[in-house]
């Protein structure tokens, strides 16, 4: 009989966040024990009181790098792992903190901290991780998505690179068979936004709220149009394009837009 | 005497990044620092210039595992700013979302992270070993808090249905019908979780301390009421600055809050001491069984105070589909008018009261946010209780030292992310 293949060693590394990404891993409470057959956990500081210091052969990384001391962390783990991959719009786009690239930051922390700023350690930009390390694939979403979770760890596990879709969140609330929120008269960022969560939000009736990131060959200029006739201002759609992806205002396409 | 150090650099198990710095000179005690190592994200500032509706979005990003608790609290805060009222069946709805948050916290908590040091392990995971049946039944219960939490919000970690004004849909009466016997059938897995944690080693420790929680005289309060302490204060949300004050220490990424110049615990063990004779019959039974004397001044007592709250919301949240069974769940757009206003709100999230304080201009965008989490209050009495705790201890070896102090630390449940959210300053 053929020797059973060792599982792939797994990292999990919460950076600055909510979490939110790691506690979607914890409930996962119907494929737990299957994902545990898959892989092995040697490390997860928030669900383990024993870890490795590595190498690992997959480490999946939530949240922000909103420290210095951050990124010597990435680096090291990135050093002793073969593939790295984000999970979160923290670790993926920056995520909401990172609207304190748009703004002053040291005015932000005076607003937080008074004058006591001194002992802190508070970047002024808050940037992807790849902009620090390489990585192997992203899985984006506040908070990732579970399915999209359970499906990249399943294809990692026999040595495949996660598939993301790369069309908007509007294919999936057609398939879900959801009214067009944008038809009601709601600012949705649907057409702009990278689907793969099933239009969770649309679904609730909710607006998409742009949190998985720009999808690709993204029209911004549509969008604003869109919005601007359903009478949002250039303001308030200005925050709504800046609001996960702050990146986004580095884009060719959306520089051309006039706010 | 040569003085050593003890640190539990990044506390495992627990949500967020935290550190313990202890010095010690012998067995004497001469230095105790609690360090939160989460960066700032600073959502106190970027949350000034959004607009009303979208607050409630980005606040309850402050903190994954109780996203439920920011998202109503800030929601609530927006809509006494506003002078916006909702429907009966809109606050029935929204409690639920919120025992359904408390069932899937204190599980994961109790079960997930705290009971594997009374078993020896170290972690659930490995405890899946020797536990199957147990670690089985905490993940059905588990997971039934986390699908009240879809059925009304949506989802189970950064709710999207609760909107300021309402909600943006309405659950299915034949769904609440379904949770609802779900909820009944599942006091029998909960029941065998309380027969696991009644046979559990008690540890001996005391500290009297100051307890605050929120009080009202018809409900165990979880989601409004007044600020109340156990030595008897009582006084309307609006005023907390008077009640807990901040302070910045030099050592920390976050900061820390005091009572009267002095530590006080917030949490599930502060609820239950302040609130204890309005708990339903089923909490009743899991009190009397854990054979907690209450007030309690152990800290560790708090993990038992977890699942005696568990069997009270189980009992509310079938009490309150009850309630929306008998409403007409028409669902209705939410109807906000934006307006400039102050308002202050304060919730029980399941590691504490939750303070969310926010100022707007008459274009509904917001000029000013206060927001003081549990953990930031809990602190100083974590430092505290290390000092009163380590005389017990002292004798040990570093590395039960180090478990023992690990083990006190969580039993608060601590949550880093929210207490390093950065609160304002005043």
């Amino acid at each position: 009989m053929a020797k059973a293949k060792a599982k792939p060693k797994v990292g999990i590394f919460g950076f600055t966040g909510c979490a939110g990404c790691q506690l979607n891993i914890l409930n996962l409470e119907d494929h737990i024990v299957d994902l545990i057959g898959l892989i092995d956990i040697t490390t997860w500081v928030m669900a383990k009181a024993e870890n490795s210091p590595g190498p690992w052969d997959i480490a999946l990384v939530e949240g922000s790098i909103a420290k210095k001391s951050e990124i010597e962390r990435i680096k090291k783990i990135r050093e002793n792992s073969k593939i790295l991959i984000t999970i979160g719009s923290c670790a993926t786009h920056g995520g909401l903190p990172a609207m304190r690239n748009l703004r002053d930051t040291s005015a932000m922390k005076k607003t937080v901290y008074g004058d006591t700023t001194d002992h802190l350690d508070i970047m002024d930009k808050i940037m992807p991780v790849s902009h620090y390390v390489q990585v192997d694939a992203a899985l984006p979403g506040c908070p990732m998505d579970k399915n999209e979770f359970v499906r990249a760890v399943k294809a990692l596990a026999v040595g495949k690179t996660p598939q993301i879709p790369n069309f908007a969140v509007c294919y999936e609330c057609r398939i879900r068979e959801n009214a067009c929120l944008l038809k009601e008269g709601k600012f949705c960022m649907g057409p702009v936004t990278q689907a793969g969560c099933d239009a969770l939000c649309p679904s609730n009736g909710a607006v998409c709220e742009g949190c998985r990131g720009p999808v690709a060959q993204v029209n911004w200029g549509a969008e604003y149009k869109i919005l601007q006739e359903l009478g949002a201002t250039p303001e308030e759609i200005k925050r709504r394009f800046l609001k996960y992806c702050p990146s986004t205002a580095d884009m060719e396409e959306f520089q051309e837009l006039v706010f | 005497m040569t003085s050593s150090n003890i640190e539990l650099k990044h506390i495992a198990r627990v949500e967020g990044h935290g550190s313990l710095y202890v010095t010690t000179k012998g067995k004497k005690l001469v230095d105790v620092k609690m360090s939160v190592d989460e960066g700032a994200r600073l959502f106190e500032a970027f949350l000034v210039g959004r607009e009303f509706r979208e607050v409630p979005e980005i606040a309850c990003r402050i903190c994954a595992i109780c996203s439920a608790s920011h998202r109503i609290v800030s929601t609530m805060a927006v809509e006494k700013a506003m002078g916006i009222k909702v429907s009966e069946q809109d606050i029935d709805l929204r409690r639920l979302l919120i025992w359904g948050e408390y069932i899937e916290s204190h599980i994961l908590h109790a079960l997930y992270l705290a009971l594997p040091d009374y078993v020896g392990h170290e972690s659930v995971i490995s405890a899946m070993a020797d536990f199957p049946d147990l670690v089985k039944i905490a993940l059905k219960l588990k997971k039934l808090g986390n699908d009240i939490q879809i059925l009304t919000g949506g989802r189970e970690v950064h709710q999207v249905s609760v909107q300021v004004g309402g909600f943006s849909i309405y659950p299915e009466k034949e769904e609440l019908e379904k949770m609802k016997y779900r909820l009944i059938k599942a006091r029998a897995d909960l029941q065998k979780c309380v027969d696991v944690w009644a046979t559990l080693d008690e540890i001996p420790f005391e500290r009297q301390t100051e307890f605050l929680a929120l009080r009202r005289d018809d409900e165990y309060a979880l989601v409004d009421g007044d600020i109340a302490t156990l030595s008897g204060i009582r006084a309307p949300v609006e005023e907390y600055k008077k009640y807990i004050q901040e302070k910045i220490p030099d050592y920390s990424q976050a900061k820390a809050c005091e009572h009267k110049g002095e530590a006080f615990f917030v949490g599930a063990l502060a609820r239950l001491n302040i609130n204890k004779d309005l708990l339903l019959p089923f909490a009743k039974k899991v009190l009397d069984q854990l054979g907690i004397k209450l007030p309690s001044y152990n800290t560790f007592h708090n993990n038992a105070a977890q699942l005696i709250e568990t069997a009270q919301v189980f009992e509310m949240a079938e009490n309150t589909i009850e309630r929306l069974l008998k409403a007409d769940l028409e669902w209705h757009e939410p109807e906000v008018i934006p307006k400039a206003g102050k308002g202050t709100h304060i919730t029980e999230a399941p590691r504490g009261s939750l303070v969310h304080s926010y100022e707007f201009d008459k274009k509904g965008l917001l000029t000013k946010a206060d927001i003081i989490a549990p953990t930031t209050m809990n602190y100083v009495n974590m430092e505290e209780d290390v000092r009163a705790f380590f005389p017990q201890i002292a004798g040990k070896n570093k590395d039960e030292i180090m478990f023992n102090l690990n083990r006190l630390i969580r039993a608060y449940d601590p949550c880093i992310s929210c207490s390093c959210h950065m609160t304002e300053v005043i």
